[in-house]
Formats: C-alpha cells, structure tokens, sequence
C-alpha cells in the first residue's frame, strides 16, 4: 500500500459562466473542510448567465511512495492545486477517495491526524503567516496539535535552523522579503513534523535569489526523508523531482520521470508546458542529424555529451 | 507615506518596559486611560506626562518613533482644538465676525488636546513595548474567567493578534492600489466632496476583493496547520507574573494618586 | 536619448532608524522607439525608480527629462505625466474594479480628460484588441470572472488605452504559466513595434531580457551595477553572479562548454545563436 493513495477522484464545481480557458480557475469555490461533496458554493445567478458543473479534477489516481519528490505541472487552472488540496482533506473530492498512510481523508475524526502527517505551504507567503513575530508564527501548527510548550519550543527552534532564519526569529513577518516569509511559511510546515510537504507553487511569487533558496531547502528536506509534493510553473524546478506529474483539464495525462518526460517535446508543449532550454537546445540539434543521447536535461549533462561528441569527432 | 503610520505597530527592544507581563501593562493601560479623565488640571497632565516621559526613556523607543503615529491623528486634534476654542464662552480676547476666541475657550481646547495626545502616546506605549501576540494572549488569559459563561476568549484573542498581523499587509496593499491607480490618472484631492468620496471607489472595490483572498488563502492556510478552535490547543509562550510586575504596578500607582490628588490643589484657578 | 535620466537620488524613512537609500544617483538614458530590460533583486531600487518615471515619487534630487519636458520639475502637471507614462504594476490584475471589462479600460482615459463616449469606445476597442482579446465577447463581462491572463490583459489594456509614449512594466509574466507567458511577452514585442513607443520592462527572466531588449540595466542596492546592450551585459556573468543574478540560460550552457573546448564563443543569447556555436565547434 503506498503512502499516499488518489483513488478515482473527482472534484466538481458549480462556475457562473463558461470559462474559455477550460476547467479550473474557480474550483476553490466554497468547497472546504465542512463542505460535502457536490454542494459547491452559491454561485446560482440570474439573468442570461448559466451555471455550468466544472470538474477541476475528473477521475484521478495516482500513487505516491514515502520520501518520493514528484512535481506536478500543468497550465493555470489544470487542477493541480485543487489534487493538491484534496492530499491534506482541505478539499474533500465529489467522487473517489484519498488516503494517506491508511487513513481516508473521508474519516473527518482522522482528518488532523493527516494534516501533521502532511502539510502544505501555499503561494502566496504573506497570506499564510498568522502572527506578527516570526517564532509564534512557526509555533501556530504544534500548538493546535495540542504539543507541551517545552517541546513546542524546542521543535520551533529545529524548524527555525532548518531553513536558516533562526537569527530572525524575533522579526515582524512584513519586514522580510518574500523568500524569507516563504522559508517561515517552510518552517510552521517543519514544526508539526509532517511526512509529507505539499508545496504549492512556493516560488511564483519570489525573486531568483529567494526562489534558488527556496529550492534548495525542498530538496534538502526530500533528502532527510520528507515526501514532497511540487507543484510549480518552472521547468527548471521540476526535473529536480523524480517523478513529474502531468495535468490537463482535470486529467493526470503524464506520470513519468523527468527524463522521459521531455523527451517527448511535441506532449509537453501541447500540455501548455515547455521544454527546459536544454532539452530545447538538444531537440533542436538532434534534428540537425547531431546525435545527442535521450534525455538530457541539465547544463552539466549537455556540456559532457557535447564535450565528448568533439572530441569523438577529433 | 501610508507606511509611516506606527499607531498600533510594535517596536522591537529589549527594556524593562517590553519584560513586563503582557497582563499588567493591559491593566495600567486601562487605568491611565480612566485617570487622563479623572485629571481636571494640568498640573495633573503635567504628573502623568512626567511619568509617560519615563516610560518611553525606559522603553527605549525612540521618541520620534511615537510621534510619527500622532501624524495621522493630527487631524482630530486640530479639530478638536479649533470645535474647543470657538465654542466656549467666557471671557473675550478676540473677536472677528461670528468668530469669538474667549480664556476659558483656549484654555479648553489646550485642556481637551493635550488629553487626547496624552491618550494616544499613552496607549500607543502599550501596543510599542508588547508583541502583538503578548498582548492577544494577556487579553486572553485576562479575559479566560468569562470562558466559563460562554465567551470564546482564545478565538477573540486569536481574532485580534491576526488582524494586528494584517495591519502592515493591508496597508501595504492600499498603498499599491493607490499608487496603481494613480498611474491611471486618478486624482485623489481635487474636487468637492461627493467626487472626492467617489474617488475611492477605485481604491476600495480591490482593497476589498484583496481582503477577502487574503482571508480566504489564510482560512486554507490555517486549517492546512491544524487549527481548529481553542479546544485542546497549547501556547508555546507561557506567562506569568514576574517581580518587575510588581514594581512598576507600584510605581504607576504612586503616579496615579499623584494625579489624582492635583484635583485638590487649587493653583490653576480660574473663575 | 528621449528619456534621460539623470543622477536620482531617493532616500526612505530619512531621519529613521530604518533609513535606507532606495537610488544612489542614478543615470541612464532611452532611445526613441527602443526597449529597455531592467532587473535586479527586491530591494535594488526597482520599483523606486519606475514610480519616479511615472510622477509617483519624486526624487531627493536628480532630473528626468522625457523629450523635452523634465518631469520632476515641481510644477510639471501629473496629468501630462501620466499621458506621456503608462506604468503598469506588478499582478496588474488587483487593480481592477469596474463593472464590465470596458468601463475599467477607459477609466484612465476618462482620468485624463477624455470625454467623448463614440471616442471613448473607439479607445477601449483599440486598447482590448491590442491585448489579444475580442472586444466584442469581452467587454461587457464583469473583469473579476476573467481567467487570470484574462484578467491581466485586460489591465495592461487599462494602460496602454491612455496611450503613452513609454510604457512601463513591472514583471508582466509574474505568477503566470509557461504558455501564457510566451503569449504575453509575444503580445508587448508586438505592442512596442507597432505603435513604436518606448518600452521599459522589470524582469527577473534573463532569458525574455535577451529576447527582448535593446538595452539594459542591472540595479543593486540602489544603484546601476551595469548597463549595455544584453549581450554586453551577459559577458559579465561573474559580476553578474556575484550579485546573485545570473545570465540567461543558452549563455550558460555556452560558459559551461568552454570550460572545456577552447574557442567556444560565449557571447550567446538565443537558442538559435547557441545551435549555430555548437554547430560550429562540433563541424570543425
């Protein structure tokens, strides 16, 4: 059985008005830990516009190991962010089950138990730190777990280094920058001591320095064990992961390694997505008749096959 | 700047000022509060401003700090200023048209300005030298004893240090809209007052529909680390009174009844 | 240069502790009909500097000058500012408010004197179908149930319906995804030659500065650390790097293959340049 198991989900939606970009941008309308499936929000208007059922998600499965790092990509409004919510019981699925090391997020009694086994950080850094000192912020997840204050203590000093803003624990959130804010939002993750992070696109919002950090910090945490779930717009970002998950209109239409991925260029691009320069550099060469190897796709990999390709030729 | 405002702000120190119990500071807070009206003299003003000047020495907030937040309110106290000295009768000292200035008017409207300012400095030291998650946890436990009737002290208290959290976003958030608006040719301070206040439509229709993604992301956010009411939940900071309490709750006390006292000493007498 | 820019100066918070100089006399200066990449971190100075292009803040000291009007002059009206500067702020998007789609793209026209309702009309037509979007379908639908580029669009069209000389924009393709973000940067390369305005444009994407800009800038801490062509800039990558920015990635895949393969051109800014390099080396 794996860690975490999307059996046959379905997330329906009710949206004011046909969105020409396809399912999606609305789905998290109302649709929270209380609501019960199918009763979306109340967006029932009148006059010519019509109520149309969206599926944000529309029959996914989809396994994940323990200490995996997959990615999931796709266009804005593909339903990436809503699977990812539906991981933790944020969102409860119209249709189909989700279960984290055995416990279905349906079982409301269990739901807190899944959400220290698996957190999340979101977007947008400033919309998810809840107190104005640095330290409380982190300490928010342990104490509603109901965690003694010593070794609240001792875990927010833990998540505090981890990220490497321990010096700035006493530090009004708002006088940080948006990576630091981003690696406090890491740290209150941290602190509840998760199996799992869900990241959903963390870096959008920040700057490269603050994204490269940012970066750095998920895979470490993958490294010590912790599952990780990236959703994110950079390619770049999701070849680090070992798997990358690909959606569609609510569809998973690619679940593969990121070598295998991209190597299907045409999918890719159709999927919204595009190639990482490198693997769009050793595409193009390839169709000058250069003979490339499959699958490449960093700086380092391409500058050894074209290295060994020169000296080949010499 | 919309950004200097530091009414309501915390300013990080270390002071004996910041030490004290979050608890202790709410309660001389509410006192000085009650005793800026129980003074009826300046004399009594001039006890209680001594004894505010030795709390911001001590808090080590830099003056300057505290009266850039009376910036904002420099208005209402013009106003009030200027409503007190036209108002009162008495005896006159200038005349022009329907425009009276008298003694008692001036002395008044000196009276009444000074108090708001000793109230706002006064208060403004409170949320200054307390970390806005003391505060909401002393008003917590301050208010924990009516728990027991049914008042959701720990929801309240949480309510409060999240919209204390906020302040600067939200802030910051009106700044760009303004500022985005204003790029666009909005003009803000020509006009009567209908197209003045029609204006802000501009402003306030996506500082609202900010306000409500804000609340929504945070809500996720939220139940994503578990939150779910008051119940079973611990704190990580635990509080408790400290001999420092003490001692200032004296020494505010002496100050206090000093005040008080000037109600009696008749030397700024006038008929 | 049309627009020169001449020694700012901008101190925040002077007099506080937490006093920081946002530009440290800052020069630069814009050809007519030419696009300028500006990036650097948060806190660089950025955003200082276009809220000064548009009249939102004023410098400590320092000019700028737009043809011949010199703009921080105190009494150069804002209004002739704004006619001649369109900034368009970052996630755009926040700052619509309006019922329907055209009535918030002529809000700033309206702001600018334009009253005339057959003009106005013909303005926001122009100013929607310039962000590639069918004025027709759109514009009676509320903006807040648009997409999200949608939505964006339709705030550029906000600007660009003021119609400046210099448009300016503060990381346009922010927040979007990959396929949107070509579409965008496609649509403000077509927008700037078509009209032939000035383009300024905040990015930290080095490979949209190379694929888009004439000139560039590189602020840090206030003040301009480069300035140059992008292919004069991107020879820098150890300045650049030591900055913490980097160089657009076919640069550094060239960087990293001539590490090891003597005379291999660095000076790479396209995928198609790079091609022909690698072309070059392995043919030889």
């Amino acid at each position: 059985m794996a860690f975490i198991e999307i059996r046959d989900v379905t997330f329906e939606y009710k949206m004011a008005t046909e969105n020409s970009d396809g399912a999606g941008s609305k789905s998290n309308v109302g649709k929270s830990d209380t609501g019960k499936a199918g009763s979306a929000g109340n967006q029932g208007k009148t006059g010519n516009i019509t109520e149309v059922v969206g599926k944000a998600l529309d029959g996914v499965s989809l396994d994940i190991e323990k200490g995996e790092f997959i990615s999931i990509v796709g266009r804005n409004g593909s339903g990436k962010s809503t699977l990812a919510k539906t991981i933790n019981g944020i969102f409860m699925p119209s249709h189909g089950t989700v279960s984290v090391d055995g416990m279905l997020t349906s079982e409301r009694e269990k739901i807190f138990d899944i959400r220290s086994k698996v957190a999340m950080v979101f977007q947008n850094p400033d919309n998810q730190i809840v107190s104005s000192i640095v330290e409380d912020d982190i300490a928010f997840g342990p104490e509603n777990l109901g965690i003694p204050p010593v070794e609240i203590r001792k875990r927010v000093d833990l998540a505090l280094k981890a990220v490497d803003m321990y010096e700035h624990r006493t530090k009004a959130p708002h006088t940080l920058s948006g990576g630091q804010k981003q690696r406090i939002a890491i740290a209150g993750a941290i602190a509840m001591m998760p199996e799992c992070i869900v990241f959903d696109e963390p870096t959008a919002m920040l700057d490269p320095m603050g994204r490269t950090k940012v970066l750095e910090i998920i895979k470490n945490l993958n490294s010590k064990g912790i599952t990780v779930i990236l959703i994110t717009h950079f390619m770049e970002e999701a070849t680090q992961a070992d798997r990358i998950v690909v959606m569609d209109r609510g569809k998973i239409c690619k679940d593969l390694t990121p070598k295998e991925l991209f190597s299907d260029s045409a999918s890719v691009i159709a999927s919204g997505l595009e190639l990482p320069i490198v693997a769009q550099l050793a595409r193009r060469l390839r169709e000058r008749g250069i003979d490339l190897e499959q699958g490449i796709l960093t700086s380092d990999e391409f500058a050894k096959s074209i290295i060994s390709l020169s000296t080949r030729r010499d | 700047m919309i950004r200097d405002i530091t009414l309501g702000q915390y300013f990080p120190a270390e002071s004996k000022v910041h030490e004290l119990d979050a608890r202790t500071k709410i309660i001389i807070t509410f006192l000085y509060i009650i005793e800026t009206f129980v003074v009826n003299n300046f004399l009594g003003f001039l006890v209680l401003a001594i004894g505010l000047a030795i709390v911001i020495g001590i808090s080590h907030v830099p003056p300057k700090f505290i009266f850039r937040g009376l910036k904002v309110i420099i208005v209402i106290i013009i106003f009030t200023f200027v409503l007190n000295m036209f108002m009162m009768d008495g005896r006159v000292l200038w005349h022009w048209k329907f425009l009276t200035i008298t003694y008692e008017g001036l002395y008044r409207a000196f009276f009444v300005a000074l108090r708001l300012i000793l109230l706002i400095i006064g208060t403004s030291m409170l949320t200054l030298s307390t970390k806005p998650i003391e505060l909401t946890d002393g008003f917590e436990k301050l208010l924990s004893p009516l728990s027991k009737v049914g008042v959701p002290s720990g929801e309240i208290a949480l309510m409060m240090s999240i919209a204390l959290r906020f302040i600067p976003t939200l802030m910051e958030e009106t700044d760009k809209i303004i500022k985005a608006q204003q790029a666009r040719g909005a003009d803000f301070e020509s006009g009567n007052i209908i197209k003045r206040a029609k204006s802000l439509i501009p402003i306030l229709i996506p500082l609202f529909i900010s306000s409500f993604r804000i609340a929504q992301d945070l809500a996720l956010a939220m139940e994503a680390r578990c939150y779910h009411g008051g119940k079973s939940r611990t704190r990580m900071n635990q509080i408790a009174f400290k001999k420092v309490d003490l001692i200032a709750a004296i020494i505010v006390l002496i100050f206090f009844t000093l005040a008080t006292m000037t109600r009696f000493i008749d030397i700024w007498h006038f008929a | 240069m049309y627009i020169q820019v001449k020694n700012l100066n901008y101190t925040y918070s002077k007099d506080f502790p937490n006093q920081t100089k946002a530009l440290d006399d800052v020069s630069f200066g814009i050809e007519k009909n030419s696009i300028l990449g500006v990036a650097g971190h948060t806190g660089s100075g950025k955003s200082t500097l276009l809220q000064m292009l548009n009249g939102l803040l004023r410098p400590d000291d320092g000019e700028i000058f737009i043809g011949e009007d010199c703009i921080t002059e105190k009494d150069f009206p804002l209004v002739n500012i704004r006619k001649k500067v369109g900034l368009v702020f970052q996630y755009p998007e926040y700052q619509l408010f309006e019922e329907t789609v055209r009535k918030d793209v002529i809000y700033g026209p309206k702001n600018l004197g334009i009253e005339d309702e057959k003009e106005l009309e013909e303005i926001a037509r122009d100013a929607i179908s310039k962000v590639g979007l069918d004025y027709e379908m759109i514009k009676d639908r509320s903006p807040f149930e648009l997409s999200g580029g949608q939505k964006r669009r339709v705030a550029i069209a906000g600007v660009i319906a003021m119609k400046p000389e210099v448009l300016i924009l503060d990381e346009p393709t922010a927040g979007l995804d990959p396929e949107s973000r070509h579409e965008l940067i496609n649509m403000i390369q077509n927008i700037q030659k078509n009209e032939n305005i000035i383009l300024i444009f905040v990015s930290h994407n080095m490979n949209d500065i190379a694929k888009l800009a004439d000139k560039m800038i590189v602020l840090d801490r206030g003040k301009i650390a480069m300035e140059g062509t992008p292919r004069e800039v991107f020879e820098k990558k150890d300045e650049l790097n030591s900055i913490g920015l980097g160089v657009p990635k076919v640069t550094e895949i060239m960087h990293r293959i001539s590490e090891e393969i003597e005379g291999v051109k660095t000076d790479v800014l396209t995928l198609d340049e790079a091609l022909e390099e690698i072309a070059r080396v392995l043919n030889d």
